[in-house]
């Protein structure tokens, strides 16, 4: 239970910062909210040498809201910044309410915007301290063979349960990825490589720097709806957001679905463009919740419910999700001018 | 002393000063601002770190043990192994070692124990130990463990010694068996009309305390034992280590810190104090301190016994039950601990508090190679209640009665004879029920989608078991309480301060209470079965009337009054009812401190039973706890998901000394209930602990628990300290059952197997709608799959 040893480095830039993780001999991480990574040093589940610390690293803590360029959210803004900040609220509902359904207010002090984005894939036979997992083998996330949750498995199929992402890539958001010489506009659905060993597409000396979403169309709607076992702490067993524009005749003309808490990794589903062109219909609503049904992937890795029921829960959880996005697009008039 | 008695537990007609009412706590103002003292913040000089290394599978031999490593590393000043300290520990069958033996029983059994200069150097020291293991089969199953053939968990079972009343069956696994018959129930079930019989089971509930157990201890070379511990009983860990040691009563010194963050249960036996002294046995002279991580706590320490129960009721068509027979299991992991006596405790009141006329009640505690069980707020009631109040909804609702009445009409009443034998006396069970039903408007229909539900519950209080106070009155009048009870949040602080005021007629204010230190504080049993306000009531109540007299004796000459004819008032005494002028306490002692000496006045509590009973236990209770709870839900059809709407809470108390604790105790036991209920299960996979945390472990958090009641009855108990009784276990135990009677209610779902999940819920509804019975299949007691894991 003892916290490891490991170096601390302070930089003030960027390049600096990605400079220091591309040379250290032991690897190095960067350290933003560090609500997961000094849990997980303490677990040992990864072993840093350094810490590369972003909390004085210039140009990390801006949020603004624009109606043309929409929303610019720096790395290193805390969710508890996204909550209270009335343009989120406004403009991005499910940004903020996928924020308050996060951990605890302690956690959401903390926590930050990309380190959330970058938060690691989970699995309950390691995330434990060292002194708990004896009993248990070796698995692939932390160097081993074999996989506790999906015996034959040659693969790890540790969970990814972030809660911004899927709300972030329903919303059609962007990432700056930087290393220590350029700058990267990357879709965020780029950032995740569906690897439940290592999730993240960054290479170690990258880090992202800032997010963009573009601005919410005029009669838009989105939603985020997170099963959980209790109303706060818990990480989702699941968790749908959705995006959807309507046009003034009440047609969708852009509708986006994705799924965090049953894959390794946040997954869009793709059947939901059906909805374009046309008014959304429960019989319409209902093939796309079949749809993310078919495509999840739930494992018995996560604390809570049967991994059936996880399952079973994708068709009224997209189905209301759906629902409740498109009522509000429906009402929506004029908020984001 | 039976003089004393009588004359301090008449009942008062006079309206009380502050018994009643609801002071403020002086440890609320302390755990506000910071201040509060717990044992973490108890540093002696000297003071160095122990850390447990801790056994890695479930049941093995010990081959081999390699310290040198760790033993190696700077900053590390000793490291002791099992080998060394040859000495047992229990609670009332003797089977623990202090550190491992020859085997480990369970993963996480502790094997080593590391001293050094800084708590990182420990950790570091005991991860750096080698154990060779030579690998056991196991058992993780009671019913399975309790069968013929299972691996034992003891081979020794037969030789341990063990208190009167604990029959452990040699050469099995059952650590305890307990039995209660009355009547004929084979001839009842051959002519009633109907007989229900069910399954139900509970998983391992935690304490989750929000402070882990601690100790410190400081070994001098001449074997003087000081201890300071986060124990909940003192007295008793003195005796345990007094017997494990060899070690005379008068060299072991157990002191409590001032606040205990939490106990529940928890904090009996010895847990951290086991290790703590075990490293200070070998490393003399050196106070040393062991911590428990919140992971050791799930993990290493204890949890609520997991038990399945079947039972067995036979009716008349009009809903009038003639039979009752419960056979349950308990799992009690690795070591007895408490299980013996939670295993009696569930057992006396296994049928419910009903008046049944034959009964045959057989409960077993079973050795598995899991986490202990042990003792936890209901003590064996939450499992038995979940099964008799279940049932009786199913036995309601299939005979078209009322859920309420069919409780009614079998509930126990001033005078009736308990199934374990005892005349009651101080039953307030039909104005629990009758006043949670007019409060919830039992009658009003829900709409679609809601649910009510109500249950009851009785639990015995561990009899007979001694208190002892001293009150000491200080030369400027304001007095202090000498009583080894711990406060560990459930308010007995205060409480026992307003006894002492109200009967020395002194106010609040004046009167504070000393922590736990064996050397000065009396004799206590332990604070444990809900027995402190009862039991340490009446002492204090006892050591106040005699402080109190010999004020009086001191201020009879001096105010010139025959002593009969003088009282003590807001801290003044005058003669009684006469305008004669008074003189306050301070001044009386100013003058008469010296010449007259220090005023101590000693208090002594045993209950006495009805009828001798020859046993340790009686099956005679000073009183019995009892009390209704009452939910109302709401389900989600499609999802299943559970939400409370309310939570209503009758208890019967007796005397209501702080109404705001009493509440606060409802309130907490109402979470507690809620959170067995709806999520709390310590999951295991082959002995693992698979959720040793608050992530993973669904302890409810406030955005869970709904509006609350809480309604205190009040059905004074002749020997109670104005009437008073305990109530801190009756207010989780029937919490779970009026859930699940809720949303059986709610949507025709009956969950037999806890926590009431929505994927359990789903499931059944997915029957019902292919017109299956909606309920969870029956099951039948038979042993399950080695691997126990659950709903992962």
């Amino acid at each position: 239970m003892a916290m490891p040893l490991f170096d601390v480095a302070a930089p003030r830039t960027v390049r600096e910062a990605c400079r220091l993780l591309a040379e250290a001999p032991e690897g190095a991480e960067p350290l933003a909210g560090g609500t997961e990574l000094l849990l997980a040093i303490r677990h040992q589940t990864r072993h840093p040498g350094l810490l590369v610390d972003l909390a004085n690293v210039e140009g990390l803590e801006g949020l603004t809201y624009s109606p043309d360029r929409g929303l610019s959210i720096g790395a290193r803004v805390t969710l508890k910044r996204l909550i209270r900040e009335a343009s989120v609220g406004l403009h991005y509902p499910s940004l903020a309410e996928a924020s308050r359904a996060m951990g605890t207010p302690q956690l959401q002090m903390m926590g930050t915007v990309a380190g959330n984005l970058c938060q690691d894939t989970c699995c309950l036979y390691i995330d434990r301290s060292a002194e708990q997992r004896y009993g248990l083998e070796t698995c692939h996330k932390i160097g081993g063979h074999l996989c506790h949750a999906v015996g034959s498995s040659d693969l790890c199929w540790a969970t990814y349960n972030g809660d911004l992402a899927p709300v972030l890539l329903a919303l059609g958001a962007t990432i700056t990825v930087a290393d220590a010489d350029t700058e990267d506009v990357w879709p965020l659905e780029r950032l995740y490589t569906l690897d439940g060993k290592s999730p993240l597409a960054l290479r170690p000396d990258q880090i992202v720097t800032r997010i963009d979403v573009p601005p919410p169309a005029r009669r838009s709607g989105a939603a985020y709806l997170k099963l959980r076992q209790r109303g706060s702490l818990d990480y989702p067993l699941l968790g749908v957001a959705v995006a959807v524009d309507l046009d003034d005749d009440d047609r969708c003309v852009r509708a986006l679905v994705a799924l965090t808490g049953v894959d390794r990794g946040p997954i869009l589903i793709e059947q939901a463009s059906r909805l374009v062109g046309g008014v959304p219909t429960d019989e319409r609503i209902d093939e796309v919740a079949k749809a993310a049904y078919k495509r999840a992937r739930p494992i018995k890795n996560v604390w809570g419910y049967s991994v059936n029921y996880r399952m079973k829960m994708v068709l009224p959880y997209t189905t209301r999700a759906l629902k409740q996005a498109f009522e509000l697009a429906a009402r929506d008039e004029d908020r984001h001018a | 002393m039976a003089d004393e008695r009588a004359t301090a537990t008449t009942p008062s007609s006079r309206t009380y000063s502050t018994i009643g009412h609801s002071p403020p706590r002086l440890d609320a103002i302390d755990k506000v601002r910071g201040t509060a003292v717990y044992i973490e913040d108890i540093k002696p000089a000297g003071m160095l770190y122990g850390k447990v290394c801790r056994g890695r599978v479930p049941h093995a031999r010990i081959v081999r043990i390699d310290t040198s490593k760790a033993e190696a590393l700077p900053g590390v000043m000793a490291v002791v192994t099992g080998a060394e300290i040859p000495f047992n520990h229990g609670e009332s069958l003797v089977d623990e070692p202090f550190l491992a033996r020859d085997k480990v029983r369970y993963l996480g059994e502790a094997v080593a124990v590391v001293a050094a200069m800084d708590e990182t150097t420990a950790g570091r020291a005991a991860a750096l130990i080698e154990v060779e293991y030579e690998t056991l089969p196991a058992t993780f199953d009671a019913v399975e463990a309790s069968q013929p053939g299972a691996p034992l968990v003891h081979e020794d079972l037969g030789t341990y010694k063990h208190a009167a009343g604990v029959t452990p069956v040699p050469a099995t696994n059952v650590c305890n068996r307990f039995e209660l018959r009355r009547g004929d129930v084979d001839a009842a079930f051959t002519t009633c009309d109907r007989v229900f019989e069910d399954v139900f089971s509970t998983p391992m509930q935690h304490h989750c305390t929000l402070e882990p157990h601690g100790a410190i201890c400081l070994m001098t070379a001449d074997g003087r034992i000081t201890l300071w511990t986060n124990n909940d009983s003192p007295y008793r860990a003195r005796r345990e280590l007094s017997e494990a040691f060899g070690v005379s009563m008068a060299d072991i010194r157990v002191i409590t810190p001032p606040n205990i963050g939490g106990n529940f249960g928890s904090k009996g036996g010895l847990k951290a104090e086991a290790a703590a002294t075990a490293i200070a046995w070998k490393l003399r002279g050196r106070p040393i301190r062991v911590l428990y991580s919140r992971e050791e706590e799930f993990a290493s320490a204890i949890g609520r016994h997991p038990s399945r129960t079947r039972i067995k009721t036979g009716v008349m068509n009009d809903g009038t039950i003639v039979a009752r027979e419960v056979e349950t299991y308990l799992d009690s992991g690795a070591y007895a601990e408490k299980g013996p006596t939670v295993a009696r405790f569930c057992g006396l009141s296994a049928i419910g508090p009903y008046n049944i006329p034959n009964v045959r009640v057989d409960v077993y505690c079973v050795y598995t190679n899991k986490t202990m069980a042990g003792a936890m707020r209901g003590y064996g009631g939450p499992q038995a209640a979940w099964a008799y109040e279940s049932q009786m909804d199913i036995i309601a609702r299939e005979l078209g009665l009322d859920p309420v009445e069919l409780r009614m009409r079998h509930l126990y009443g001033e005078g009736d004879e308990h199934a374990a034998g005892q005349r009651l006396t101080s039953v307030g069970l039909k104005d629990c029920v009758q006043k949670v039903a007019e409060s919830m408007d039992w009658g009003r229909p829900r709409p679609a989608g809601r649910g009510i539900g109500i249950a009851c519950m009785e639990r015995a209080v561990k009899t007979p078991f001694a208190s002892a106070a001293f009150i000491k009155v200080n030369e400027d009048g304001s007095v202090d309480i000498l009583s080894s009870t711990t406060e560990v949040g459930q308010g007995i602080d205060t409480a026992l301060r307003q006894v002492a005021a109200e009967e020395l007629g002194v106010s609040v204010d004046v009167v504070r209470r000393a922590a736990p230190d064996t050397s000065f504080t009396p004799f206590d049993a332990s604070t444990t079965s809900s027995r402190s306000m009862f039991h340490m009531g009446n002492a204090v109540r006892i050591a106040a009337h005699d402080a109190k007299s010999q004020l009086l004796q001191i201020a009879a000459p001096r105010l010139g009054v025959p002593v009969e004819h003088l009282d003590i008032r807001d801290g003044r005494i005058a003669p009684m009812g006469a305008s004669t002028p008074s003189l306050s306490i301070k001044d009386l002692l100013k003058q008469a401190y010296g010449p007259t000496g220090t005023v101590l006045g000693r208090g002594f509590f045993w209950p006495e039973a009805e009828e001798g009973d020859a046993e340790y236990y009686s099956r005679h209770m000073a009183f019995w706890l009892q009390g209704a709870a009452g939910a109302e839900v709401e389900v989600d059809p499609d999802t299943g998901e559970v939400r409370l709407v309310k939570l209503w809470g009758a208890y019967d108390v007796g005397k209501a000394i702080n109404r705001v604790t009493c509440e606060g105790q409802i309130h907490g036991g109402a979470s507690m209930g809620a959170g067995f209920a709806l999520g709390e299960e310590v999951t295991f996979k082959n002995g693992v602990v698979l959720n040793p945390s608050f992530l993973g472990y669904r302890v409810p958090y406030s955005l869970d628990l709904p509006e609350q009641e809480a309604i205190l009855v009040e059905s004074p108990h002749p020997h109670g300290p104005f009437g008073a009784k305990g109530m801190a276990e009756t207010t989780n135990v029937a919490v779970a059952p009026a859930i699940a009677n809720a949303v059986a209610d709610a949507i025709g779902v009956r969950v037999r197997h806890l926590p009431i999940t929505p994927d359990k819920i789903v499931e059944a509804l997915r029957r019902q709608r292919r017109g299956r019975s909606p309920d969870e299949p029956l099951g039948v007691l038979q042993p399950r799959a080695a691997d126990t894991s659950q709903g992962v």
